[in-house]
């Protein structure tokens, strides 16, 4: 049986760690070397970025702090937020990162995800997809995708998409319900379950842990194979670790450092 | 005694700053190589590399960097091949189409083989074993059965001759190679450089070997 991943997940806002809730409301959760350095003491399994920086002007923030973080946490590194080209790709993984997600650029350039999976290989091109529930009460369960910050719908369909994105040579989908993102409810299990069972790369789910259980039901109801969160390690509320030994203890199989 | 230097090649696939961040952590001197006569000076190479495998092999043969490796491999310095670097040591590869590696251990890599619901690529930190029969000394030491390593691949080495194999991992319950080794070549599937403590160990131990 396969070990499942934890990945804590750090939003960088001009170089910093902020959290907000449903994305607005934005709390600094402090500096993304040091949390970083945190997280792979407790036991991390992988640690992503996202960068959220609005303003251009403060792009290359990103880069050095992975660059930072990268010359003193060796463990993978994952970084999303406006990579838009090869280039922007190849920046970030000469700053040491190991693979980059791409969200935005995938809906309006669904190539962009061929190209780059082709040039630097599967195994480093993650995939972001930001799903809302657009179905009513007693309707077939149905999940869009939104893109800027849950915004703005497309008009496609999630499961589809992830399916798509799968055959275009994506290595991961990291999977963020817009719904839960920031609520601490917990995933939202179908959408996770949804997508898990549509594809045959390994899915992150990510927004709404709230609790540890959330994370143990995100592996085994929503059947997902790593689960992100923010909040819940920011803030201290549980430890990476604290965290896997529940897993464990509900059956799921994580890696522990004895 | 100076540092180690140790040649990273830099052949526009892979990781490459992950490596020199952790062989620098661990004390040696590392060194990007992008031309083919940088190979015969430094202590050790390391070939790291993410992609597919055609690509990798064409690009090390355009580049003229295959006959240096495999003189350097002769010479007796410790080379390490990680992830694509490790399959790429091997006789052919099976990605995309059959093509020809760098015959510096016998085998194959084939793609892992998956039931159904299975996921791939095998994304995974998972524990090391040594193969039946074996007992660790040297690069991995007996302490360090059941140590978790960091995996990111599709394909999996399939040496003719299971002495080659130093370490194994499963998926789906199944062996595959993890390390591998031939006197002084050798081969992780598994990325020692984002591994975390263990894996600096490793790469220290590897860093160390030139020194003895």
């Amino acid at each position: 049986m396969l070990a499942k991943r934890i990945i804590p997940c750090l939003d960088v806002d001009a170089g910093r760690v902020v959290k907000g809730v449903k994305f607005v409301e934005i709390r600094d959760a402090g500096d993304p070397v040091e949390v970083a350095r945190r997280y792979n003491e407790e036991g991390a399994d992988e640690i992503t970025f996202l960068d959220i920086t609005a303003s251009s002007d403060d792009r290359d923030t990103i880069v050095h702090v992975v660059e930072q973080v990268a010359s003193e946490v060796f463990i993978p590194l994952t970084v999303g937020g406006g990579i838009r080209t090869t280039d922007d790709v190849r920046r970030m993984l000469n700053a040491g990162a190991d693979k980059v997600a791409i969200n935005t650029a995938a809906v309006f350039n669904p190539t962009f995800v061929q190209e780059a999976t082709e040039k630097f290989g599967s195994q480093c091109i993650v995939v972001a997809i930001d799903a809302k529930q657009v179905s009513g009460e007693g309707e077939p369960l149905k999940w869009e995708i939104f893109t800027h910050g849950g915004r703005k719908p497309t008009g496609l369909d999630a499961v589809d998409w992830a399916r798509r994105m799968v055959s275009y040579g994506a290595g991961e989908i990291l999977l963020t319900s817009m719904d839960r993102d920031g609520t601490k409810i917990g995933f939202d299990l179908g959408l996770t379950r949804a997508i898990s069972d549509a594809v045959t790369v390994p899915v992150i789910a990510s927004g709404g842990v709230g609790t540890l259980q959330h994370l143990v039901d995100g592996v085994i109801q929503g059947r997902a194979d790593a689960v992100l969160a923010a909040s819940i390690f920011h803030f201290a509320e549980y430890s990476i670790e604290e965290a896997k030994r529940y897993m464990m203890e509900q059956g799921v199989e994580v890696r522990l450092e004895s | 005694m100076n540092a180690p230097t140790i040649n990273v090649l830099n052949y526009g696939f892979g990781n490459v700053r992950s490596v020199w961040n952790a062989v620098s952590a661990v004390g040696g001197q590392p060194r990007f190589c992008d031309q083919p006569e940088q190979l015969s000076s430094g202590d050790a190479l390391i070939i790291p590399g993410v992609g597919a495998f055609p690509s990798a092999i064409k690009r090390l043969r355009d580049n003229d960097f295959v006959d240096p490796i495999l003189e350097l491999a002769a010479s007796g310095k410790p080379v390490l091949g990680i992830c694509l670097g490790m399959q790429l040591l091997f006789t052919s590869g099976n990605e995309h189409r059959k093509t020809d590696g760098l015959g510096l251990i016998p085998g194959r890599v084939l793609q892992l083989d998956t039931l159904p619901g299975a996921r791939l690529p095998n994304i995974d930190w998972l524990p090391l074993e040594p193969p039946q029969g074996v007992t660790w000394s040297g690069i991995l030491a007996k302490e360090d059965r059941g140590e978790f390593v960091y995996f990111v691949h599709s394909f999996a080495a399939h040496p003719d001759s299971a002495r080659h194999i130093v370490a194994t991992a499963r998926y789906q319950g199944q062996p595959f190679t993890a390390m591998v080794r031939d006197q002084n070549v050798w081969g992780t599937q598994f990325h020692p450089e984002k591994s975390g403590a263990f894996g600096l160990k490793l790469l220290k131990r590897f860093v160390n070997l030139v020194a003895c």
